[in-house]
């Protein structure tokens, strides 16, 4: 018998009974550790245990915001108003989803109009799944009966991300067993329990001897402190990268649209360039491009390359990068300013990039990626592919394929593609290509270099399953120690 | 990038099985997305509107498989009667416009579907939502013969497709689901006016909203009038030539017409194409493979040019549908995709140049596993936040200028970036809260403000820690290790934030600088973040 469980069971054969404060308050003992030994006394029958079902409840931010309307109460709401609405308007899409579920509206011809559904909800205003969010929001901690008149609604609200509710179970009341009256008997006469300097000095174990311990019984579970996944992966891959003789670079996230892409040739009519992609900034709104003379020779690019009217405003206006080329455009610039003479050259980076999304399970505003060029003589689609695949070998993904791609800023483009036959999954690792000479030249390189470039997503390698198999990006940063104290390892 | 659907039975008519499609496809650039039991879905990149077609898709795999030989297959086979007059008026608002006369089609339900489909695919993709391209399609059997005019107007009346009674253009734009939804195509109608096309009698089109009822395309249709309109020259003259392709392999005739814009006179579709020359030395000085003239000129024939070798090298010419070849290093990237990229031998970057890691990134991890060392988990936590998680729930107050801020976003929750690292933390402990403890988190990261105009970013490491005993002493302790870790020589002093105990917060400063905050939370804050457990913490710029 464990030191602790003794203590838990000469107090209970003292009280007869306790409540779980009590036992706290009697026993000063670390929560854990008397957890634990409730917990192995009562497997092994010593003690019994009454417990009661409670459900914790936590609202996600969305939640908060939902209890004072949901989207699909703001949409028909707005439809009641006026009428009809061009499905093309409604930028409210978690609103339109579930509005068509309820069958609160009906949409042909790409008009959205309210159903007779609808319109009962719209003068009803009663809407059960706000009705149970609200109950959840206020009662944090739940018991069974709060919990199943309102399970359907509960798990319509889990499955949309806006609730999570766990079951525990609460202690309310322990007391000693035969079973464990006995056991506390055998225990005293079965010599000393825990070593101390005291006992070991003074050899006192050679005349009391020692206890012999269950050791099956159940220890505390001790858990490991690590390192992020998404950490670990990138650290990966930047090694392989300087294995690979390949200079670490960075540069900001918070960019101009010139360096995101006008200088990457990227039309400004491009529709990746419009808010419903990309985020842009209302503070500071605009940011001063420096280098006066790369942005009259960008300029210069886009009037002759997509003769179209090029907007020095539109370039200036500040966002979160939309990727890592961004840096690599920055750097293509550095090294044809300062006429580095030691060819080749070549860089990587790895960082946060954002897109505009509408975030589920699926999709994630924030990614990260790496990416990476080289600059020098002679350079080919040949060293490109041997680089890239190389790279993949490295970090243990053979069998890459190379397929033909389009980006604006590079000609002949390419992708790589990592068939994994095992689990029947095709992740797209890499977009690539030979930059174009329009880019080239209007960032100030010689005529004669070339500069291959490429980059390629962290995040969704964490979804392949022969690398770590998760199912969801959001477990990525919902940081649960749980998940994090025991997920696996990471296999690149 | 377009996601599109193309009809498996169509490719099986012209003998491309599933296998043949899945592996052939991403070979010349198309991407596989889904294939369900009668439909394939693809990813056209934007460079290849003429794909968008499923019969440009075919003609592409002929021509790839050898099938298909480019010599006298795009033909004009004549000149229609139709003129266009474009005033000045429809020149303001939207200059361009091409036109093309098709004879001799059968058209059944699926193939006219097929040619509405594309038409709409390229006025929303590459026609920008038909702010740059739109397409008209006419049954010019129900033309008058003579000469049309490409005018603007507010007042004219018509029967717009699918209505019943007639209006005005102006009633029109607001009376039709089309024109709600393509409104803003037409900026300014109010005042320069609605533009549209009409012959002697009628108006055959308000452009670029929707047809009259007038010219309606049906099954029984055998010959059609194509317009296409535009603020870009370029894209009118290219959808014009892509379509009439398209016809063109559907067994169609087609015939050119002529537009009078500016006292000029243009016809169109125009397919001749400015020849290409291209040497081997330049193949291979960008593909890294030695490739001869008689191979290119094939390599090339199997990507739909024509082409014959000329010396040490080529000479080509774009087929008509292709919009996006202009010179030799266009002609390289379709020769290397002919050729395989797959084929293409590895070749090593010769340099003995050593790789470095950035040192500022490596002092971060360093950093990290000296937390991990303490007992802590690393999390990472988005940079993007809301005002009432980064400020409002950790009682600390804010200036609205001092933060950066996002324009619009797709999600509520998203509308700045963080300032600070724990307030996301402590969301991770509340994530965590049925979890064993104690708890130990900690990240690495970036923040971010703004200063004058200018945005600032700088590095902070923050820390966490939860259980029933955690108090002061503890969190002084383990900021104190990390102190002695970092080489600073830091004082502690007394400092007020609404996040914390007051008297049991600590500003840490380190030359006079007050670089960081650590204390016990204030119960307040952990109750607005419905944690119920004691909670230190820290926060420190590295």
């Amino acid at each position: 018998m464990h030191e602790y469980e003794r203590k838990v069971l000469e107090f209970l054969s003292r009280n007869g009974m306790a409540t779980m404060e009590e036992l706290e308050e009697a026993i000063a003992m670390h929560k854990d550790s008397l957890m634990w030994a409730i917990e192995s006394l009562s497997a092994r029958k010593e003690i019994s245990v009454k417990k009661e079902e409670r459900y914790a409840a936590t609202l996600s931010d969305e939640a908060n915001g939902y209890l004072k309307g949901f989207p699909e109460e703001k949409l028909i709401h707005e439809i009641g108003q006026k009428g009809k609405i061009p499905a093309s308007e409604i930028k409210n899409s978690i609103g339109i989803t579930w509005a068509k579920r309820n069958g609160w509206i009906s949409i042909s011809n790409g008009v959205v109009t309210l159903t007779d559904a609808g319109k009962k909800q719209l003068s009803s205003g009663r809407y059960p799944q706000k009705d149970a969010l609200k109950i959840i929001g206020e009662s944090k901690n739940m018991a069974a009966g709060d919990v199943k008149p309102i399970s359907a609604e509960i798990s319509e609200l889990s499955k949309r991300g806006l609730v999570t509710l766990k079951q525990h179970n609460l202690i309310s009341e322990i007391s000693i067993t035969k079973e464990g009256k006995g056991a506390l008997e055998k225990g005293e006469k079965a010599g000393l329990g825990q070593l101390s300097r005291e006992v070991i000095k003074s050899r006192k174990w050679e005349s009391f001897g020692l206890q012999q311990y269950d050791i099956k019984a159940p220890s505390e579970k001790a858990y490991i402190s690590r390192l992020h996944p998404l950490h670990e992966i990138t650290d990966t891959i930047r090694k392989a990268w300087v294995e690979m003789g390949f200079r670490e670079v960075s540069g900001p996230i918070i960019e101009s649209a010139f360096w995101n892409f006008d200088a990457l040739f990227s039309p400004q009519d491009h529709p990746t360039r419009e808010m419903q992609d990309t985020f842009f900034l209302s503070n500071p709104s605009t940011l001063k491009i420096k280098d006066m003379e790369a942005l009259d020779s960008v300029k210069k690019m886009h009037v002759k390359g997509w003769r179209e009217r090029w907007s020095e405003e539109a370039a200036g206006r500040a966002i979160l990068r939309t990727h890592n080329t961004s840096v690599s455009a920055r750097w293509i610039r550095n090294v044809a300013k300062t006429q580095e003479k030691e060819m080749p050259v070549k860089l990587f980076s790895t960082g946060s990039v954002f897109r505009n999304e509408s975030v589920d399970y699926k999709h994630m505003a924030e990614l990260h990626q790496y990416d990476g060029i080289i600059i020098g003589d002679k350079l080919t689609f040949a060293n490109l592919i041997d680089t890239l695949k190389r790279f993949y070998a490295k970090i243990g993904l053979e069998n890459v394929k190379i397929m033909p791609s389009y980006f604006p800023f590079t000609e002949p483009s390419l992708q790589a593609l990592y068939y994994d036959e095992e689990h029947g999954d095709t992740i797209e690792l890499t977009g690539g290509g030979i930059i174009r000479k329009e880019i080239t030249k209007a960032m100030g390189l010689d005529k004669d270099k070339t500069v291959l470039a490429w980059g390629g997503g962290i995040d969704r390698l964490l979804l392949n399953k022969r690398v770590f198999g998760m199912d969801s990006l959001l477990s990525l940063y919902k940081n649960n120690i749980g998940w994090l104290r025991n997920r696996g390892e990471i296999k690149i | 990038m377009a996601s599109i659907t193309f009809y498996l039975k169509e490719f099986e008519h012209n003998g491309f099985d599933i296998n043949f499609l899945k592996d052939t496809l991403p070979k010349i650039g198309v991407e596989v997305e889904n294939i369900t039991k009668d439909q394939i879905n693809v990813e056209i990149t934007p460079n290849r509107p003429d794909l968008l077609d499923q019969q440009g898709v075919i003609r592409a795999l002929q021509f790839f498989s050898n099938e298909k030989l480019p010599e006298d297959d795009y033909k004009i086979s004549g000149e229609s009667k139709v003129v266009i007059e474009v005033t000045a008026k429809a020149r303001k608002i939207r200059p361009f416009i091409g036109c093309v006369a098709i004879k001799e089609i059968s058209l059944n339900d699926q193939k006219l579907t097929s040619i509405i489909n594309f038409s709409e695919k390229l006025s929303s993709t590459y026609g920008r939502k038909r702010k740059k391209l739109a397409i008209g399609m006419h049954d010019l059997n129900k033309v008058e013969e003579g000469g049309l005019t490409y005018d603007a107007g507010k007042d004219q009346k018509f029967i717009p497709l699918g209505h019943e009674r007639e209006m005005t253009l102006q009633e029109a734009l607001k009376a039709s689901s089309k024109g709600i939804e393509f409104v803003s195509a037409v900026p300014d109608s109010g005042s320069k006016g609605i533009p549209f096309l009409s012959d002697r009698k009628k108006i055959l089109s308000m452009i670029p909203i929707i047809n009259s009822e007038a010219t309606r395309v049906t099954e029984k249709t055998t010959s059609l009038l194509i317009d296409a309109t535009g603020t870009s020259r370029a894209a009118v003259s290219d959808a014009i030539n892509m379509l009439a392709c398209s016809f063109i392999d559907m067994g169609a005739k087609v015939y050119s017409c002529r537009i009078r814009r500016n006292g000029k006179e243009e016809t169109t579709p125009n397919f001749s194409k400015e020849k290409i020359k291209i040497g081997c030395g330049a193949i291979e000085r960008t593909l890294g493979v030695k490739i001869l003239p008689d191979d290119a000129a094939k390599l090339s024939i199997r990507m739909g040019y024509s082409a014959s070798k000329q010396g040490k090298g080529i000479v080509v010419e774009p087929p008509p549908y292709r919009t996006d070849i202009f010179n030799a290093q266009d002609v390289i990237e379709d020769i290397g995709i002919a050729y395989g990229y797959d084929r293409i031998k590895q070749e090593k970057v010769p340099s003995l140049i050593d790789g470095s890691f950035d040192g500022s990134i490596e002092h971060q991890n360093r950093l990290a596993l000296a937390m991990v060392g303490l007992g802590f988990m690393e999390a990472v936590n988005s940079k993007l936040t809301n005002e009432k998680a980064n400020f409002d729930m950790m009682e600390r107050k804010y200036d609205k200028k001092s933060i950066v801020t996002i324009a619009e976003s797709k999600t509520e929750s998203i509308t700045m970036l963080r300032t600070d690292l724990l307030p996301q933390l402590l969301q991770n402990l509340l994530e965590s809260s049925s979890e064993p403890m104690p708890q130990r988190i900690f990240e690495i990261g970036e923040v971010f403000r703004v200063d004058g105009e200018e945005p600032k970013t700088s590095t902070r490491l923050a820390f966490a820690a939860e259980h029933s005993k955690a108090n002061f002493s503890e969190i002084k302790s383990t900021v104190e290790a990390i102190m002695t870790y970092m080489n600073i020589k830091a004082k502690i002093e007394d400092a007020e934030d609404g996040a914390f105990i007051k008297g049991r917060t600590a500003a840490i400063l380190a030359g006079g600088k007050r670089i960081g905050v650590f204390g016990e939370m204030h119960p307040q804050v952990l109750s607005n973040m419905h944690i119920e457990e004691p909670v230190i913490a820290a926060e420190i710029e590295i």
